[in-house]
């Protein structure tokens, strides 16, 4: 019978013990927490209520990290729907802690592979409850023999369709305690983004940079072989291969174990990401056959071509789980766009290369405008530069070969995919319960 | 607690389900001696100071010859009262009696009266009621109003947050005093915010209403209360207008408080250690005493005073506030030392003056106030061993730092402050290194020193695991407990009451609950009434030379100066900080995360800045514990100054300015 955690809002006091607990049954195979404790309002806002959430992994009956993990390193516990981690089978890829909103899933920088909550599996087959549950001092966490449906709102849980096991008993008073001296919310308000805006994001250019070249590499790729194909001309087979294979390499260096790379393929049933590396190896792997054996056969350039395409497709599949993605994660970096722009000034198409290029600057625009929206600083000088590399200056320079005009696009999306990089984020329980207080207060400053 | 051993190593720390107020859990304390044991900051062996200041490891023989060397020469010199023996509470047990008993032994000492901790409410508590006794934890849940005055049990009583809890499913009414806004106060109805060290007048004020509006019980006033028409005559100034002007909560909130407190019932009051650490403070505690004996919430279930309940206090030295009180003659052993003015009355001891030091079980030099005044008093003396488990600012002092050992080490009976029930620390594990449990330092120190052995045996107990417990046993003798009871479980100590006081029986010299103490007037020469006056250094009324309260709380994650260096605490309390309200950070132009410098004339202290927007303007908060290696102690900033009963020590009577650090 699949169990789940309850969490009693009332009860809990943050005392962290939990934490401990966790750490006290599991510490010779953890390197870091897997369980948290997050605060809603620590700084104690007179408007909002403090509570707690102490989270680990919430064992979802459709787990989003055990879908998405391209080496099948998960696996689900039949009995107790525990979703469990082999850390042999982990490739240290990260990409369950993108598509895990709950942050279940942790990276250890020290054993470079994913660790996380286990739901204590063998002191649940002992009959015994998780040590998190066994030591609460104030019977705030427990589990329940069977799982239930109920989700309320809750700041902190991002609701999705995962189906996690776990419920919260809420608040007896959404209210904070009635104060006799409530500090004026004037006095507050100057305080309140320095308190609020803590930076701690998952994903950052530092931290991604090697994807920034493969993808944009990929894009070139893709667009110079079509281009070619074309015209009738041929790449340098040599070149074309030798970038095609260092990208999968670099991308390859930054897995947490990079000889376990191969394993990115056992799971192109569900993960997005084994499918991309597939697709990727089917285009190389097709474009290198016809370069290298038949350099005549139009139709396997065709077939590579077309397959270029669906993996820069799949390449923006993968960013289907950040947050913010907006409707179906268009943005103005998208490498399949890259690649169709890029083809429209490498081959001279030029309603290709309007209707991409214009496509692209609108929702390089509208990103700028939304982003700006959630509180993230404009950096004008870098869009500027950004629009005049990828959409005036290829104009000007076209007159003095196609090949000069790619570079200036290929650098202007170059820039467009930093900054995408940069802006990207992943939901976390911390960030969540933020956006829940700003939307509160907001809410509260309009009532008022 | 259950610990689990294997292979003679500490695994894990479970509850113990027999003790009835703590069956869920330990608290984040009691698990991190997992960490604590085997901590790389333990002292293994002993250290004498080298002349460049830094520590060398010595055997044990060399450890005794120096020591027995330095205590005959400071006898010689001096007299044994040269000799200062400074215990702190650093761990509890019957054991640590084995320290004032080798000293006598040894020709006397000097030694400290007093307590940093809690005397003050224990000294008011037993004037007002006759002893300090309180229904048992549990009861809590029976309570239909809890107030919770200047206590922060989320943090410092985490368990008693399960039966307030239990209360509140129930559907009690939860009132919190405070002037902070704390995890506690966010499961209350009402956060009452005083001035911090008005709380006092607040307890008149609403003793005022109560019997203003008639809602006093007068059959058990008329049964069990002493001094009642008295104490309404001089609660009569107390109006809402002058309450609300000196405690600054509006006086439609005293009224809602009064109301609650008159109707609703049962009532219990859980008052906190925090709130009896000014000069003014066992008069408030007096006076908060008196509404529960107006209102006749004492004796029944769900109803009573929650302080500190002494019925484990069963063995002795610690078992009654009177003993805690310098005797009325002078004997071998010299209590001449206030711990609340532990520096400048070490400096001031004469014939003879203090030459040595014997710290165990404390760490005066950051917990004890003025720490200018402690580290002046150290430094001055001949020579100073400090017994500890790592290397705290005042075994930093030390010429000869012993090592202790953890609660696992050596087999002991403990009791409680709050719950009723004496427990056995069961040995577990062996001392790493060359650890000994200090009634083996005694031992060995008393034989370098020449004593007959016969009289070591007779005070210490032996060096077997098995001649500890026999040990054990004939202190528990007396009270027909045997260990074997002990190791099957917590045990009852005898006289715990499930509800205190429910026979009607106070024993004070009226034999009833005294609001008229003559003894608080000769005793401690205040008045026999509680009264309200401001604390000795206090922003409440505007005159005081700085304009912030300093207040230094302790929090959940240590006990004063314990477990906050360990790396499992360290990841939930990154180091010392100071709290903040925006308003007065605003007027100062201070952001947040901001270093800024705390002063006032005894010292200064350099910390980040925290804005806390539930602090009301005028109090700022810096937890005490952290000690000068960590950043700075609090105490740079107290003044040694004794509250106004039981020699407690007067923390936060402490006033400070705070601006940005250049």
């Amino acid at each position: 019978m699949a169990r789940g955690f309850v969490v009693d809002l009332n009860r809990c006091t943050g005392c962290q013990a939990c934490v401990v607990a966790c750490w006290m049954e599991n510490r010779e195979r953890q390197s870091l927490n897997w369980r948290k404790v997050h605060a809603y309002n620590a700084f104690r806002h007179p408007r909002l209520p403090v509570f707690h959430l102490s989270l680990a992994c919430h064992h979802c009956e459709r787990p989003a990290c055990l879908a998405q993990c391209p080496a099948k390193a998960y696996a689900k516990d039949p009995a107790t729907g525990a979703v469990i981690i082999d850390p042999d089978r982990c490739m240290g890829c990260r990409y369950c802690t993108w598509a895990c909103p709950h942050d279940a899933p942790k990276f250890s920088d020290s054993r470079r592979t994913i660790e996380k909550c286990t739901f204590c599996l063998e002191r649940l087959k002992d009959g015994l409850e998780p040590a998190c549950v066994a030591r609460c001092p104030v019977e705030a966490l427990s589990i329940e023999a069977e799982r239930s449906d109920v989700t309320i709102p809750m700041p902190g849980f991002p609701e999705t369709d995962l189906k996690p096991g776990i419920r919260f008993v809420p608040l007896r008073r959404q209210e904070p305690p009635e104060l006799t001296a409530p500090v004026p919310v004037s006095a507050v308000t100057r305080f309140l983004y320095q308190v609020l805006d803590v930076p701690d994001r998952k994903i950052t250019l530092r931290g991604e940079w090697t994807l920034v070249i493969f993808t944009t590499v990929l894009s070139i790729l893709v667009a110079w072989f079509a281009a070619a194909g074309m015209s009738g001309s041929s790449v340098n087979p040599w070149v074309f291969l030798a970038s095609g294979v260092g990208a999968m390499a670099l991308s390859a260096w930054h897995l947490g174990q990079p000889l376990r790379a191969w394993r990115a393929l056992l799971n192109l049933r569900s993960s997005r990401l084994s499918r991309e590396i597939a697709l990727v190896m089917a285009f190389l792997g097709l474009a290198a056959i016809q370069l290298f054996c038949l350099p005549t056969s139009r139709m396997l350039a065709l077939a590579a071509t077309v397959m270029g395409f669906a993996c820069l497709f799949s390449v923006d599949r993968i960013y289907w789980v950040a947050f913010r993605t907006g409707p179906w994660n268009l943005h103005s970096a998208h490498v399949f766009l890259n690649g169709l722009y890029l083809l429209g000034w490498l081959s001279s198409l030029w309603w290709l290369a309007g209707i991409a290029g214009v496509f692209k600057l609108l929702l390089y625009l509208h990103r700028k405008r939304s982003f700006m929206g959630y509180g993230l600083k404009p950096r004008w000088a870098l869009s500027a530069i950004r629009l005049l590399l990828g959409f005036v200056a290829p104009a000007l320079l076209e007159p003095l070969g196609p090949s000069l005009a790619a570079c200036s696009v290929v650098a202007g999306d170059l820039l467009d995919r930093c900054e995408f990089y940069a802006e990207l984020d992943i939901i976390t329980p911390p960030q969540h319960m933020r956006l829940g207080m700003k939307e509160r207060l907001n809410r509260d400053a309009e009532v008022t | 607690m259950k610990v689990r051993v294997e292979e003679g190593r500490l695994v894990s720390i479970d509850p113990h389900p027999g003790n009835r107020a703590t069956p869920e859990g330990p608290c984040l304390k009691g698990l991190s001696y997992l960490e604590r044991v085997y901590s790389p900051e333990r002292i293994l062996h002993p250290l004498r100071r080298k002349p460049d200041g830094g520590f060398e490891r010595i055997q044990w023989d060399d450890a005794f010859d120096l020591m027995a060397e330095r205590l005959t020469k400071a006898k010689a010199k001096g007299g044994p009262q040269s000799v200062l023996y400074y215990a702190g509470s650093g761990t509890k047990g019957l054991l640590n009696g084995c320290g004032l008993a080798f000293w006598r032994l040894f020709g006397g000492c000097t030694t400290t009266y007093g307590d940093l901790c809690w005397p003050t409410g224990l000294e008011a508590t037993r004037l007002t009621l006759g002893d300090n006794r309180a229904n048992a934890p549990w009861d809590l849940a029976h309570a239909r109003l809890i107030v919770m005055w200047g206590k922060n049990a989320a943090e410092t009583n985490l368990h008693q947050m399960r039966f307030v809890e239990q209360a509140l499913e129930r559907g009690a009414t939860f009132i919190v005093i405070d002037p902070r806004r704390t995890q506690t106060s966010e499961r209350a109805h009402l956060l009452v915010q005083p001035k911090p060290g008005t709380d006092g007048a607040l307890a008149l004020g609403l003793a005022h209403l109560i019997i203003q509006e008639g809602l006093v019980d007068r059959d058990f006033i008329e049964a069990h209360v002493h001094g009642y028409e008295a104490f309404a005559r001089s609660v009569e100034p107390w109006t809402p207008d002058r309450t609300e002007a000196v405690t600054d909560v509006p006086a439609v909130y005293i009224r809602r408080l009064a109301e609650d407190l008159g109707r609703v019932k049962p009532a219990t009051i859980c008052v906190g250690f925090g709130m009896q650490r000014y000069t003014n403070s066992g008069q408030t505690i007096r006076a908060i005493l008196a509404l529960l004996a107006i209102t006749g919430n004492i004796g029944k279930p769900g109803a009573g005073w929650i302080y500190a309940n002494l019925a484990t206090q069963i063995f002795g030295s610690v078992k009654d506030p009177l003993d805690c009180y310098p005797p009325e003659e002078q004997g071998a052993v010299r209590v001449s030392v206030s711990v609340a003015r532990l520096g400048r009355d070490m400096l001031a001891q004469r014939n003879p003056e203090l030459s040595f030091a014997w710290v165990e079980r404390g760490n005066p030099v950051s917990q004890n106030p003025e720490t200018s005044k402690v580290l002046e008093a150290f430094r001055r003396l001949d020579f100073r061993v400090v017994v500890d488990e790592r290397l705290t600012d005042t075994a930093r002092e030390a010429d000869l730092v012993l090592p202790s050992k953890s609660l696992f080490e050596q087999s002991d009976v403990i009791g409680a402050y709050w719950h009723g029930y004496l427990q056995l620390r069961q040995k577990v594990i062996q001392p790493p290194g060359e650890v000994k449990p200090e009634s083996e330092i005694y031992r060995g120190l008393g034989l370098r020193l020449g004593m007959p052995q016969t009289e070591l045996d007779a005070i210490l107990p032996g060096v077997e695991d098995d001649a500890v417990e026999a040990w054990l046993q004939s202190r528990l003798d007396p009270f027909g407990i045997t260990l074997d009871q002990l190791r099957e479980g917590p045990v009852t100590a005898p006289g715990m009451e499930e509800i205190a006081f429910a026979d009607g029986v106070f024993p004070t010299p009226s034999g009833k609950i005294e609001l008229v103490s003559e003894e608080a007037v000769t005793r401690w020469n205040v008045d026999a009434l509680p009264s309200y006056r401001e604390p000795g250094e206090s922003t409440a009324s505007g005159r005081a030379k700085y304009p912030l309260q300093l207040l230094s709380p302790n929090t959940k994650n240590g006990i004063h100066s314990q477990f906050l260096t360990l790396q499992v605490i360290r990841q939930f309390e990154a180091g010392p900080m100071l709290f903040m309200g925006p308003e007065d950070a605003a007027t100062r132009g201070l952001r947040a995360g901001d270093d800024v410098r705390v002063f006032n004339d005894r010292g200064e202290l350099r910390l980040p800045l925290k804005i806390d927007f539930g602090l009301r303007a005028g109090v700022v908060i810096a937890v005490n514990g952290w000690e000068l290696q960590n950043g700075g102690t609090v105490n740079l900033l107290s003044e040694g100054r004794e509250t106004d009963m039981g020699h407690g020590a007067a923390f936060h009577d402490n006033v400070v300015n705070v601006e940005k650090s250049r």
